[in-house]
């Protein structure tokens, strides 16, 4: 197993601004503008300058490139846990220990909306009810047609978006028998997966003549999974767990997922998993994980497929160690970690932590 | 959530469960005297026997002070927004078959002052799935009359009640009262549009957790309660009993319809009774018809009869009050109209009712609207020549279907949908609405809000109620069941499911509710459109129709029990307005009230 690191993750920005922890980043995935959200019940949105790319200019000013745009006071009444961008970047929903998930978007016909999220005002134009207790996370479907929710209350909720910021609930999930801690949408497909303190992840579909149903359990992690992303092609997905480990599961037959790889190396909790496409792409590669948690470990992997899944049976997966970094924010806990999805940001990630600090990061090869 | 936890148990997956933290605080009545601040406290200690005790921590030799076991009684689930731990062990103790058991055997004879009088009603609901269930197991398909007949034999003969009633002709009061109530809203006389209230387990959840919704729900007592009162004060009246002299049982197809019927608002205080005292779920009458070894899948004498007669009773009670000469031993048996067929939906056809009355059907055109599978409907009644909607309702079953009710009445409304945290997002825009008032009147009328709602919590409406049966196992061996559900036309995988995991997964429950409902109507597959039971029946020596006799006993018992000055004009019809008196009597007795409940959940801090 190839464990030599060839790279080194660089510190690009680093933005103070919220007054409590830091529980969330999320990249738009259209528009230049990083959010994160925070028990402050703010969310807060940066401006990032296209000059990040500049490779060898200006980047020793990186913290410059990304400007603070605005701020966003929820009004939620408690922590704002989750946030998720709409695939057209134009909304971002928020989901709070409230039990609510608000619905943000600025109005188009106020003012210039510019490229920044600064401008005309975000506005909750819908607040969707339902949960019973603590909102854990919120994800729009790839096709933006779909929101998914999670709760402590154990189910898992699947929203239609309507026009005009209506939402239609489609089906109230209650699979888990415990706390459901996040939930991820299949880059391509209507496939919904949550993850649980009850140590399963599940996965749903849509039975057009019936209602939303769970076709699979995924069971192998020995503690809380705490969080869950796709491959970039679909194929896989990945698992992190309060058991240190980091699973990736593959589908081997339209309606089965396995377990195909275990991933160790966290010392503590792995709170967040992100899987994007990675820069150098070469034959087989499913692209970057990174992963993190209460160890303020970040751990970066290139994932390959080593020899591909034949007559049903499972791929093997080479892995290898890109870059470790430890205590990301000092001695705070890291609560989420993602890859920027935009093109040409592929090397790029932002994490938040317990500091109540947002930093982004590089990739680079020694 | 709010919900008892018993709906959870079939396999669909639209239910909704029992939250985690019952937040009923214990109270401790017995406080520990002044002590000095800061000196060592006391610990709690358990006997061999179970019981706490209460002892210094430092060992002291006084004994410890014997405390009192924290006990969570229905009401405290009631007002509890955090649902219950054990919901139904809690339930199951205070209602259950082994208290209907108890209360008989404990019951005095009747030459006793202390006699009660045991008095059982049971849904059709409860019928059907007792029918189904017979059904599905033997060669001879039976039908809810003849299910009712030997229900009624067992309880009688075998457990010993003096009365056994359907709970029909009470639906048919709701109906009529729910029409008179849908009117006055019409007039303005309250909200629209109008939601059932049938359903313990919708009201509990809007109680805690849509309080924006109360003034939308009908008001109109439940058949459950229509019959408790129909059961405490009309025929108690007859027989010379006071409410708390009679114990009365339903059975239904619903664990949450225990909830209903210790709600305060059907407490008697005057003689501390319950107009229905307890409440077993269908599945606990079959579980006491085990128990008596009783077997419900042979006939008793006497069904035929049962089978071929008319619903409406050959002699009508006596319109006098004629109470016995004391020893209790004569009552006036009562006959109710039985089994009568309400056209609509198995839980109990309340859209349909409104529908009747919006306009002439000769005039008018229904059209249906299927918006996502059975379970949610839109009905509209249209002039045929005119076009115009005259009334736009929906039926609308299960957790997720009422969810998006929920919404939409409340935006249709304008009112603030949801709880506290809600009302802190100052401004959630409008856009949609401000659209939507732009578009062209026709437009604006497609689209109009609904007047009417028949909200369900139960996918598939009350025949799938959490009390049901069970249905029957699926063998998957040649045996039995497989040829029954081939006949269907169904294919059964014989393949393990674990390998193709798929929609087959939550066939079962879905298909059994089919056969429940078609038991329910009597073996049709859909509602039949005008009662089938169409027999003429007898009141004062005029033929009557089934729902004629029934309206006519109704308005009947409307004037007995609310005695209005002036006397009813013989041609009065239930929605007669009486004078105040009599009117507020009839709030009374026929409609209910609903309260928000101030749920602070706050639950452990939770970090993560």
């Amino acid at each position: 197993m190839e464990q030599d690191m060839t790279a080194h993750i660089r510190l690009v920005a680093q933005l103070e601004g919220h007054d409590d922890r830091a529980w969330h980043v999320a990249w738009n995935p259209k528009r230049p503008i990083l959010a994160s959200c925070s028990t402050d019940k703010t969310v807060r949105m940066y401006h990032y300058s296209s000059n990040l790319r500049k490779e060898h200019g200006g980047d020793e000013d990186g913290e410059q490139m990304f400007v603070h745009s605005t701020t966003i006071p929820t009004g939620h009444a408690k922590t704002v846990r989750t946030i998720a961008w709409s695939p057209s970047g134009k909304t971002l929903a928020t989901a709070s220990f409230d039990s609510n998930i608000g619905i943000w978007a600025q109005d188009e016909d106020d003012g210039e909306v510019d490229l920044a999220g600064g401008g005309a005002e975000w506005e909750c134009m819908s607040l969707l009810e339902g949960h019973e207790t603590e909102c854990k996370s919120v994800a729009y479907s790839a096709g933006g047609n779909l929101l998914a929710s999670c709760s402590r209350d154990k189910t898992v909720w699947v929203w239609e978006v309507h026009p005009d910021y209506d939402f239609e609930c489609m089906g109230v999930l209650m699979e888990h028998s415990q706390d459901v801690k996040c939930v991820a949408w299949h880059p391509t497909e209507e496939i919904l997966a949550s993850a649980s303190y009850d140590d399963t992840i599940k996965l749903y579909l849509d039975d057009p003549s019936e209602d939303w149903y769970c076709f699979a359990t995924l069971s192998g992690h020995e503690s809380t999974v705490w969080s869950l992303a796709f491959s970039p092609d679909g194929r896989f997905l990945a698992s992190s767990s309060d058991d240190l480990t980091v699973r990736i599961w593959e589908r081997v037959q339209e309606h089965k997922w396995e377990c195909v790889e275990v991933l160790e190396g966290h010392e503590r909790s792995i709170y967040s998993v992100s899987w994007g496409r990675g820069q150098r792409t070469r034959e087989g590669s499913l692209g970057w994980l990174a992963s993190t948690g209460g160890d303020g470990l970040v751990l970066i992997w290139e994932l390959t497929i080593a020899s591909p899944a034949a007559g049903g049976n499972k791929s093997t997966l080479a892995k290898k160690l890109l870059a470790r970094l430890p205590s990301a924010h000092d001695v705070a806990d890291v609560n989420s970690i993602a890859w920027c999805p935009r093109e040409g940001y592929n090397d790029t990630f932002a994490t938040a932590g317990d500091d109540g600090i947002v930093k982004v990061w590089k990739v680079e090869f020694d | 959530m709010a919900f008892s936890g018993a709906l959870t148990l079939t396999d669909l997956n639209d239910f909704i469960t029992p939250s985690q933290a019952c937040i009923k605080p214990v109270e401790q009545t017995n406080r520990p005297e002044e002590k000095d601040p800061g000196a060592a406290s006391t610990q709690i200690q358990v006997d061999s026997s179970g019981s706490y005790y209460e002892v210094a921590s430092d060992g002291a030799k006084q004994a410890g002070r014997k405390l009192e076991t924290a006990q969570i009684s229905l009401n405290d689930c009631l007002a509890c927004s955090g649902c219950i731990t054990s919901a139904e062990s809690v339930l199951i103790t205070l209602q259950s078959h082994t208290e209907v058991l108890n209360f008989l055997n404990s019951n005095p004879p009747r030459s006793f002052p202390a006699h009660k009088v045991p008095v059982l009603s049971i849904s059709p609901q409860s019928l059907a799935s007792l029918a189904a269930s017979v059904s599905s197991s033997s060669s001879h398909p039976v039908d809810l009359s003849d299910i009712l007949h030997r229900v009624r034999v067992f309880c009688k003969e075998v457990l010993g009640f003096e009365h056994v009633f359907d709970t029909t002709f009470a639906r048919h009061i709701a109906l009529l009262e729910h029409a008179r109530e849908f009117q006055e809203r019409k007039r303005g006389q309250g909200k629209l549009p109008m939601l059932a209230s049938a359903c313990p387990g919708w009201i509990c959840y809007a109680e805690k957790t849509h309080a924006e919704m109360l003034p939308f729900i009908s008001q109109t007592k439940s058949p459950q309660q229509v019959m408790g009162t129909l059961v405490k004060q009309w025929m108690g009246g007859k027989w010379g009993k006071k409410p708390d002299q009679i114990y009365h049982v339903t059975v239904m197809p619903c664990y949450d319809k225990k909830l209903e019927a210790s709600r305060q608002d059907f407490y008697n205080e005057q003689y501390a009774t319950r107009d229905v005292d307890c409440v077993i779920t269908t599945g606990e009458l079959e579980l006491l018809m085990c128990e008596k070894n009783w077997d419900l899948s042979m006939a008793v004498g006497g069904e035929k009869r049962a089978r071929g007669a008319s619903p409406v009773p050959r002699r009508a009670p006596p319109a006098v009050p004629t109470p016995g000469p004391g020893d209790g031993d004569d009552e006036i048996e009562i006959e109710l109209p039985e089994l009568i067929a309400h056209p609509g939906t198995s839980s109990g056809s309340y859209l349909q009712s409104v529908i009747s009355m919006a306009g002439d059907a000769s005039s008018c055109g229904l059209a249906v609207r299927t918006v996502r599978g059975a379970d949610y409907e839109e009905h509209t009644v249209a002039d045929r020549a005119s076009g115009a909607v005259l009334l736009r309702g929906a039926k609308c079953y299960g957790f997720r279907n009422l969810q998006n009710v929920v919404r939409k009445v409340g935006r249709d409304a304008g009112v603030q949908v949801g709880r506290g945290a809600a009302g802190r997002i100052a401004a959630v825009r409008a856009r949609g609405r401000a659209r939507k008032t732009g578009a062209d009147g026709a437009a604006l009328s497609a689209d109009r809000g609904y007047d009417y709602v028949e909200v369900m919590a139960c996918p598939g409406g009350c025949v799938n109620g959490g009390g049901q049966l069970r249905p029957p196992i699926q063998n998957t061996d040649a045996e039995g069941y497989p040829r029954d559900w081939a006949r269907n036309g169904v294919k059964l995988d014989e393949e393990g499911e674990a390998s193709a995991p798929g929609p087959k997964a939550n066939w079962g429950s879905k298909e059994w509710t089919k056969k429940v409902e078609e038991a329910y109507w009597g073996g049709l597959p859909t509602p039949p459109p005008t009662p089938p039971n169409a027999e003429p029946g007898e009141l004062n020596g005029r033929s009557l129709r089934p729902s004629e006799y029934a309206d006519r006993l109704a308005t009947r018992i409307l004037a007995e029990l609310c005695s209005p000055a002036p006397v009813m004009a013989p041609t009065a019809g239930w929605c007669s307005t009486m004078d105040d008196a009599a009117e507020e009597r009839r709030r009374k007795f026929f409609r209910t009230q609903y309260r928000a409940v101030e749920s602070e959940v706050v639950g452990l801090a939770v970090k993560w």
